[in-house]
């Protein structure tokens, strides 16, 4: 994957609606085949950005390439970046295959085609027999399938994914995730999916950009991003953590209502410091192995495992336990973890 | 009880639907008195009078006249509406009451001013002749009549196609023109169909009152532009003839009725797409 040829050069692209920056100096180089996904909460300026590319939006500055050139000048319907809607916007006065169809009118091909390539996608969907149904006789999960079919029926070179899976009941989304993931190796098509949903950005994407209020605060694949997140904004975003700020001195780390910690080397100059749950034991609370000492203030059951929080005089630690016995709510215990899991954040 | 309750929604029907209309259709069928009112015997006569090539001409000419009004008001008014939907909302509402604005001036007034603007001395003359052309002869020409029609009922062919296209979800003509529509496609194969009800809507509600108007024909037309709803007047007050009135006005319901029901399939089949 690392050394694929670019294929969406995202340059220093701004955007303001009045007072509201919704993308600040956005840079980003999206790979040919590539899953991508767009990572944040509401109001980040993903769904900007995604319009930009999409040509509904102009941006106040920078430059976007499509292959190598310019796409800005391109009119939205002539891209070869085709979206699928957060709502399907599914025409719904057409059948499926005519909504299908539409984009291949719209280019004028021979009937002949049309109909080859339109029978052909609604297989991949698997929704060969619904043809001739009307939009709203469908479920949620068919209606996707027919909006996704709708945009790789047109071979675009980019494919943008607006939440695709948010209108989706739990269990379809877990299937459409495979589906999803299935449907850009079956039509190699660079796919962009935009999502405040982690598991699904996770699990779905190859590499993930978290934005910000504009900002793209880090962009790496989904195990780095877990790993190695480089701020408070993304180790608090992407899975649960145990964030501790404070400052480094001489091998220690200092903070409000704990005693000095000892941390590597590379934490100085670090704004905070992180712990993923799995990172952290829980002891008994006379074993010597304890650095903190603390009483478990909740236990979230999660299935294949378990979350206790170990309140230690105010700051609130985040343990995953595995084991078959849970801790009790109230029990003294103590807490350890490898120096080496600990995670230097360089930025807020 | 139950039966109770219908009781001033059947009086209403009956005092103002069902007695009057039977008394057209009855008159329809009578022979006209002396000095108005009508009497024995029965008679087809009223019937086979209004197949008369003049008469038949006036119908002619009336739907010509109503028709031409609608299309011109449509072809104003939904660019107009469109308009209005890509204001921002407080826009919208003021945009909205200018449009209804008129309505709330005399509608003989309102086609006055119309009279003091096409004029041989009216202001677009006036305005002509600066540029050193005409006089022109607008007033009392059919097409005077329609544009007096076209300007006394756009509103109401603004309204129901505005609140067509507000409830249209705007991701549509987006995912259209991302699938690589155009403008004109967007419109021929989204905008245009995803509005029929409101479209239709509104074409009813201009060439049904445009159709049956006398006055602006009078004003605006003079004696050249005869229109059915003239020829229907002149039978109660000038002729004194109400059956062939009668007849007459029974005529329109019926073509308009035709409409209507078209209108009413038109509807239904929009109405399976959902929401």
């Amino acid at each position: 994957m690392g050394d694929s040829a670019v294929l969406l050069r995202i340059s220093d692209v701004s955007k303001s609606f009045g007072e509201v920056v919704a993308l600040d100096d956005v840079s980003l180089d999206i790979r040919e085949n590539e899953f991508f996904a767009l990572l944040g909460p509401s109001g980040c300026g993903k769904t900007t950005l995604l319009r930009v590319l999409a040509g509904f939006e102009q941006p106040d500055a920078g430059t976007v390439t499509l292959d190598g050139s310019d796409l800005l000048s391109v009119p939205p319907e002539k891209r070869a970046v085709n979206l699928m809607f957060q709502s399907y916007a599914l025409f719904p006065h057409m059948t499926v295959a005519k909504n299908v169809a539409y984009g291949l009118v719209c280019e004028g091909l021979p009937r002949a085609e049309i109909t080859a390539r339109v029978d052909e996608v609604l297989d991949t969907v698997g929704l060969s027999d619904k043809k001739a149904a009307l939009p709203k006789t469908l479920s949620g999960g068919q209606r996707q399938r027919v909006a996704l079919a709708r945009a790789i029926v047109k071979r675009p070179r980019l494919l943008l994914l607006d939440e695709p899976l948010s209108a989706l009941d739990r269990k379809i989304r877990g299937e459409m995730q495979m589906e999803l993931k299935r449907l850009q190796h079956e039509v190699g098509i660079t796919f962009v999916v935009v999502t405040h949903d982690q598991d699904e950005a996770m699990s779905l994407a190859d590499r993930v950009a978290v934005m910000d209020a504009g900002v793209v605060r880090q962009l790496d694949a989904p195990l780095d991003l877990y790993r190695r997140p480089r701020s408070v904004f993304v180790a608090d975003f992407i899975g649960s953590s145990t964030i501790l700020r404070g400052s480094y001195l001489d091998g220690h780390w200092e903070t409000p209502g704990l005693p000095p910690l000892s941390v590597p080397a590379e934490c100085s100059g670090a704004r905070a410091i992180a712990l993923r749950p799995e990172a952290i034991s829980l002891l008994s609370v006379d074993d010597s192995r304890c650095r903190l000492r603390g009483t478990v203030s909740e236990v979230y059951f999660q299935g294949d495992h378990a979350l206790a929080q170990v309140d230690v005089d105010g700051t609130t630690f985040l343990a995953a336990v595995r084991d078959d016995v849970l801790p009790e709510r109230g029990a003294r215990v103590g807490i350890t973890w490898q120096e080496s899991a600990i995670i230097p954040l360089v930025a807020d | 009880m139950r039966a109770l309750a219908t009781v001033p929604a059947m009086t209403y029907l009956v005092v103002l639907m069902v007695i009057p209309l039977g008394l057209v259709i009855a008159y329809a069928f009578l022979t006209a008195g002396r000095f108005g009112g009508v009497q024995g015997p029965v008679t087809l006569d009223n019937v086979t009078r209004m197949l008369e090539p003049l008469y038949r001409e006036v119908l002619a000419s009336s739907v010509f006249n109503a028709g031409a009004a609608t299309l011109i008001a449509f072809a104003i008014g939904f660019p107009a509406a469109l308009a209005i939907t890509r204001l921002p909302s407080h826009w919208q509402t003021a945009a909205l009451i200018a449009v209804v604005l008129p309505f709330w001036t005399n509608f003989l007034i309102r086609t006055y001013a119309w009279i003091i603007l096409l004029n041989r001395e009216g202001l677009l003359n006036d305005g002509l002749a600066l540029a050193g052309l005409g006089p022109i002869d607008f007033l009392y020409t059919r097409q005077a009549v329609i544009l007096g029609l076209t300007y006394a009922y756009i509103p109401l062919m603004v309204l129901p196609i505005y609140a067509s296209l507000q409830r249209l979800d705007p991701q549509l003509l987006e995912a259209a023109q991302n699938l690589g529509a155009g403008a004109w496609r967007r419109f021929r194969t989204i905008l245009l169909p995803l509005t029929l009800p409101g479209i239709i809507t509104g074409c009813l509600f201009v060439f049904i009152p445009s159709l049956g108007n006398f006055v602006i024909p009078e004003l605006l037309g003079g004696g050249n532009s005869q229109m059915i709803g003239n020829l229907i007047r002149d039978q109660f007050l000038k002729s004194r003839d109400w059956p062939f009135g009668s007849a007459l006005s029974l005529m329109v319901l019926a073509l308009l009725i035709i409409i209507v029901m078209f209108q009413a399939s038109a509807a239904r089949r929009t109405r399976r797409w959902g929401a």
